[in-house]
């Protein structure tokens, strides 16, 4: 018959389609020479899209991952550690004897992308943006910060308001201070925008070993090597850069294992269990110091009276949280530090799951039936370790009558909601990881005063003047010894108080093909990449 | 001749007044929006200061009837607004992701109206028997399966398990550096053609092969249902029962009359076909990461991104009609009846 | 007796049409398996709570050590990321599928048929006014404009119902305007013919019963077109929020723990589809039967 043999000739067409497709793809992907191929790095990432590039207000991995390749910072952590320095854009650094003034002697040589040269006015100007513009990392950097000074072309000179002997780590955090072409930006400025704030958004005039090709929203982001960076090109790099934006979890493994990308980055932890037979493929799971927390909003009845606090610490069921979204993987948190964080006291009180003290403390804050209105969980929808915990938060909630209605919202809307005192819900769930190494920086940014609202991120709206007291003192006594001391009382009073659950600490993951070499591990610097240093070998 | 002119010419006007309710819904809906947009265009990182810099540049503190004649200024001089995420005209975004999805869109509906045409011919021809039952079967599975699902089970069977094609993008992110193609139609497949950019053609070519196949499933489905069951009516009708007993050869017949006939009312089942593959298209980029306006919009809601998502659907709505008319025309022009 | 004689020779008519239905019903065999399926589907609904073997995991409740099993006698469909059994939360899905079904297309042939039914009758401006906006509403593709709407009020499940009873009552509407102009045309012509009586009662007498077919036959297709929809939302984030174990939502939970732990997927994924095929099929045999047209010809689907 006519029309079953035109079927089947149609069948045929596709199929000859589909398999000249296949061949040629794969044909054409060895065409493509090793060399070439082994020059670029593909990254897939579920937050491949970068809220912004701007060095000044980037907060998060999306945005870091890139700004960290394509700008430079004063000084580094030393490859692999989080207490040692080395130079950077400074070579060489001084501090005088009182502890107060720190001077930088600036390399010279170095050209921005757009080939003016760099020098201490640049310094300048990145620091005066970072600080007149107030987001992003900018409150722990300019903060100690008194004056910044130019004393020649290649030397400068921060002098602070106190003797913060952790403002090296400040500088080399890898959220903070980048150093921006003057002039670049300068010729983007306007009346309305002095800082070139809309330009920064989306183009990029560094010092990095990278330079911006092509951003496609939603899609992929490109970046390629800086012929004029300062550490030349001997040796093996990687040469171009490509970051997908890819959502799912299991697309992501998928094309890691076909090899389309070089590395997947938050896949699931299920997923990332399973890759561990894998010949092909380094299923990374490291300690990072990033935790979860759970802020309660002590300023609502009936959360605002500790007791109640006290008794939700008591009934959160932790082991739940932490096999299910993490499975072996991760561990609860023993108060408000993660564990391999100096400072963290292993003799801090911490909460494990005891119901019967969760219901005796409820009755004695006059709710032995539980509470009437049904209260709030927020988590960005989408995120499986805050949601899972949040479920878990319903469920244990439920055994001491109350009721918990989960809300999975866009970031910019929980952080939106949160920042206001009124608007902000009764339970915000919160990652956690640290700017630099340090306890001030975990206990400051959420739980003192002046972090309320739109300053900080202390939505807990936990308020203690002693707590303040010795956050500020903390900071400048350089005695460890003593430091030590308050660290252990202010982790001892944040679990009384319980202004938060402390729920787990999680692991840094990531699953990269044993072909990509030189990649270096930093707590500090997560979900970003050291791509420089890095290399393939595919053969 | 002038009728159809003024068929044509009153069509036109009724697109234009639909097209007005459209933009006017449009507009109800991006003012219907929990929440502040001024604060959401001004990113979860702003100050107050910034917010009300938004807020005026927006234009949200003038009186509604303002916005609206202002929308519609904007809209005629190609203004869509400003995407709150992209910070860049929506219009411009919309140009980026358009081609891609037209590309889908093109491909999905090619291989339905092909392939939908000649499964329904040949379930006709062989009523009752076992082409025509498998073919029920399969338009019934096809009607009634979410086109995501099926998607996903294609990522994991044909990608995963057999493995032989790809499953994400719409190319291969090595070939697309490496051999980067010139952007003139911004349908890859062409412009890569056009340019003589063979690597590019072919992984052009495979990845867009499932996302293709799995939106073209469930419309594939129901034209062929209709064509089989207009080739049944027309088959049925006195002249091809004349002419079969006329002598004249089966396949004559068939082609030359019974298929042309039924081929007029399956047009219009083709444009009402398009608004779903228009919305299935949608789904279908979320799973295969493909990077057209369903991947924008879906990307545009998590992001509370308003002025994206109704810049895509004063777009989708806009193609949507010019198609249908197209189609209506094309109809009055076959069919000698309807023309007035 | 009499009473039954009496009754049968007085309905002889009604009864001869009942036995023809049914006489259609039995020999297509698709309609009875759409039948099948829905009132299948109807009492898995209704008596969900008492029959599933893990009630508790419908909404509130997590068991980490058996998360993520794979399909056994214990659990029939495996179960998820937190335990729960996903057979006793698929079946739990239907009472919230049905439900959303079932009230979205009400709510939109509701506003339809209303719609449809003074433009239809009153005609001229009000007439057009209503096509015109009955017409834009068309022109934005379905899914598009569910989208933008329950992108617009936030996700929730209330929410996605409404937005996709928006997309919907303009079908309704449609169709109730094209009837009522058929059924005004012999009015006329009959009121003409009589002497002037109550024209309304005419109206409603005549329309209703007319009208109701094609929105019935519409009605059963499109709820299940309707939970397609409903669990299309679901899976893009818009609609039931987690822990509801609504089945586009489940799907999409479910893809994130693919390729090994298929049966997250798949089972949901079925559901929806025998949901939109039993209710299909039932609208199409329904159509069989309350269309004048084929019934004449007596012609049953097979």
């Amino acid at each position: 018959m006519p029309v079953s043999r035109r079927f089947l000739i149609a069948v045929v067409l596709i199929v000859i389609v589909i398999v000249a497709g296949y061949i040629g793809q794969n044909y054409y992907s060895r065409l493509v020479e090793i060399s070439q191929r082994e020059k670029v790095l593909i990254v897939a990432a579920d937050d491949g899209e970068p809220i912004t590039l701007d060095p000044a207000v980037q907060y998060s991995t999306d945005s870091a991952r890139i700004v960290r390749i394509a700008y430079d910072k004063l000084l580094d952590y030393k490859p692999g550690t989080v207490t040692e320095f080395v130079p950077d854009l400074a070579e060489s650094w001084d501090v005088s004897p009182d502890g107060l003034a720190y001077t930088f002697h600036l390399r010279q040589g170095v050209k921005f992308h757009d080939g003016t040269p760099f020098d201490a006015t640049a310094v300048e100007y990145s620091f005066e943006r970072l600080k007149t513009m107030g987001m992003g990392a900018s409150w722990f950097i300019v903060g100690p910060v008194d004056t910044v000074k130019v004393v020649d072309t290649y030397t400068v000179t921060f002098t602070l308001t106190d003797v913060y002997t952790d403002f090296l780590h400040r500088i080399a955090a890898g959220w903070g201070f980048y150093i921006v072409s003057p002039t670049a930006f300068k010729a983007q400025a306007t009346s309305d925008d002095p800082w070139a704030e809309k330009w920064a958004y989306d183009h990029i005039v560094g010092s990095g070993p990278y330079k911006l090709v092509e951003w496609m929203h939603h899609d992929h982001i490109t970046l390629a090597k800086n012929d004029d960076y300062w550490k030349g090109w001997a040796g093996k790099h990687i040469e171009q850069v490509i970051v997908k934006e890819v959502k799912e979890t299991t697309t992501q493994r998928l094309l890691l294992e076909k090899g389309d990308v070089d590395i997947s980055y938050a896949m699931s932890i299920p997923d990332l269990l399973e890759l561990k037979d894998n010949p092909d493929i380094d299923a990374v799971i490291e300690p990072s110091f990033s935790a979860l927390y759970i802020f309660i909003h002590c300023k609502r009845a009936p959360l605002d009276d500790v007791r109640v606090r006290q008794a939700v610490s008591y009934a959160y069921d932790y082991n739940a949280a932490v096999q299910t979204a993490l499975k072996e993987t991760g561990k609860q948190m023993r108060g408000p530090l993660p564990e391999s964080i100096w400072g963290w006291d292993p003799n801090a009180p911490y909460y494990t799951t005891k119901l019967d003290k969760a219901k005796q403390l409820m009755a004695e804050a006059g709710y032995p039936n539980g509470v009437d209105r049904t209260m709030v969980y927020t988590y960005p929808s989408g995120d499986e370790p805050k949601r899972i915990a949040g479920e878990v938060l319903k469920v244990s909630l439920a055994n001491i009558g109350i009721k918990v209605e989960l809300k999975g919202l866009v970031w910019a809307e929980q952080a939106a909601e949160a920042k206001n005192p009124d608007t902000a819900p009764d339970f915000f769930s919160l990652y956690w990881w640290p700017d630099y190494a340090d306890p001030i920086d975990y206990l400051y940014g959420m739980f003192h005063t002046s972090m309320q609202g739109e300053a900080g991120y202390n939505w807990a709206y936990y308020s203690n003047p002693e707590v303040d007291k010795m956050l500020d003192t903390a900071t400048v006594t350089p005695d460890a010894t003593k430091r030590m001391d308050m660290y252990k009382e202010l982790q001892k009073i944040l679990v009384e108080e319980a202004p938060s659950l402390y729920v787990f600490e999680y692991p840094y993951t990531m699953g990269m093909r044993k072909w990509v070499k030189g990649f270096v591990y930093n707590p500090l610097f997560i979900g970003t990449f050291n791509v420089y240093e890095m290399y393939k070998e595919l053969s | 001749m002038s009728n159809i002119l003024k068929y044509v010419a009153k069509r036109l006007l009724l697109l234009v007044l639909v097209l007005a309710i459209v933009v006017t819904i449009t507009f109800v809906l991006s003012h219907v929006i929990p929440g502040d947009p001024a604060r959401l265009y001004a990113g979860p990182h702003a100050r107050s200061d910034q917010i009300e810099r938004a807020r005026i540049e927006l234009g949200l503190n003038k009186p509604l009837w303002e916005q609206y004649a202002l929308f519609w200024m904007g809209l005629l001089s190609g203004n869509l607004g400003m995407s709150i995420h992209t910070r860049r005209p929506v219009t411009l975004d919309l140009l980026d992701y358009f081609p891609a999805t037209v590309e889908l869109t093109t491909v999905a509906m090619t291989i339905t109206v092909i392939l939908g045409i000649l499964l329904g011919i040949a379930s006709a021809l062989h009523k009752d028997k076992a082409p025509d039952h498998a073919s029920r079967l399969f338009a019934l599975s096809g009607v009634a399966m979410p086109t995501f699902w099926l998607g996903i089970l294609a990522q994991l069977v044909i990608g995963q398990m057999l493995g032989i094609l790809p499953i994400s993008g719409r190319v291969d992110p090595m070939i697309g550096l490496i051999y980067p193609t010139q952007k003139i139609t911004g349908l890859l497949i062409v412009d890569s053609l056009i340019t003589g950019n063979i690597p590019a053609f072919l992984s052009a070519l495979t990845h867009i092969i499932l996302p293709a196949l799995t939106l073209a499933f469930g419309t594939l489905a129901i034209v062929s249902r209709m064509m089989r069951a207009l080739m049944l009516d027309v088959l049925d009708k006195d002249y091809i029962r004349t002419a079969k007993s006329l002598g004249l050869p089966d396949r004559l017949v068939v082609y030359k009359y019974a298929m042309r006939n039924a081929l007029i009312p399956v047009i219009t089942v083709i444009g009402l076909s398009f608004g779903y593959t228009l919305g299935g298209a949608f789904l279908v980029e979320t799973v295969f990461d493909w990077p057209g306006l369903g991947r924008y919009t879906t990307d545009s809601i998590v992001t509370l991104d308003y002025p994206a998502i109704l810049g895509v659907v004063l777009l989708t709505s806009f193609v949507y009609v010019l198609v249908n008319l197209a189609v209506d025309l094309l109809y009055a022009y076959l069919n000698p009846k309807i023309r007035y | 007796m009499t009473f039954i004689k009496d009754f049968r020779s007085e309905h002889r008519a009604d009864l001869t049409e009942l036995s023809f239905s049914l006489h259609m019903i039995r020999h297509s065999p698709l309609t009875i398996l759409g039948m099948g399926l829905v009132s299948g589907l109807v009492v898995l609904a209704v008596l969900a709570p008492f029959i599933i073997p893990y009630p508790e995991d419908a909404y509130v409740s997590m068991h980490p050590e058996s998360a993520l099993m794979p399909v056994s006698f214990q659990h029939l469909f495996g179960t998820d990321e937190m335990g729960r059994d996903l057979f006793s939360r698929s079946i739990y899905g239907t009472r919230i599928s049905l439900q959303v079904g079932v009230v979205v297309i009400a709510v939109a042939a509701i506003i339809g048929v209303v719609l449809g039914g003074v433009a239809g009758y009153f005609g001229g401006v009000i007439d057009e006014a209503i096509m015109r906006i009955t017409d834009a509403f068309l022109s934005i593709p379905g899914l598009v404009l569910a989208l933008a709407v329950a992108a617009t009020l936030g996700p929730g499940l209330n929410n996605a119902m409404a937005a996709i009873a928006v997309t919907w009552w303009p079908w309704y509407s449609r169709l109730v305007r094209g009837q009522v102009l058929e059924i005004k045309q012999e009015l006329y012509i009959e009121a003409a013919r009589s002497m002037g009586g109550g024209k309304l009662y005419i109206i409603f007498k005549h329309i209703m019963p007319n009208t109701l077919a094609p929105i019935i036959i519409n009605a059963s297709m499109d709820v299940g077109f309707a939970i397609l929809t409903a669990a299309s939302l679901g899976f893009l984030g818009l609609g039931a929020q987690p822990p509801a174990p609504e089945w586009g939502l489940m799907i999409s939970t479910g893809r994130k723990y693919m390729p090994t732990r298929w049966w997250y997927t798949t089972f949901p994924g079925l559901m929806i589809f025998l949901s939109v095929l039993g209710f299909n099929l039932l609208g199409d045999g329904l159509r069989d039967l309350l269309d004048p047209r084929i019934r004449r010809k007596g012609r049953v689907k097979r």
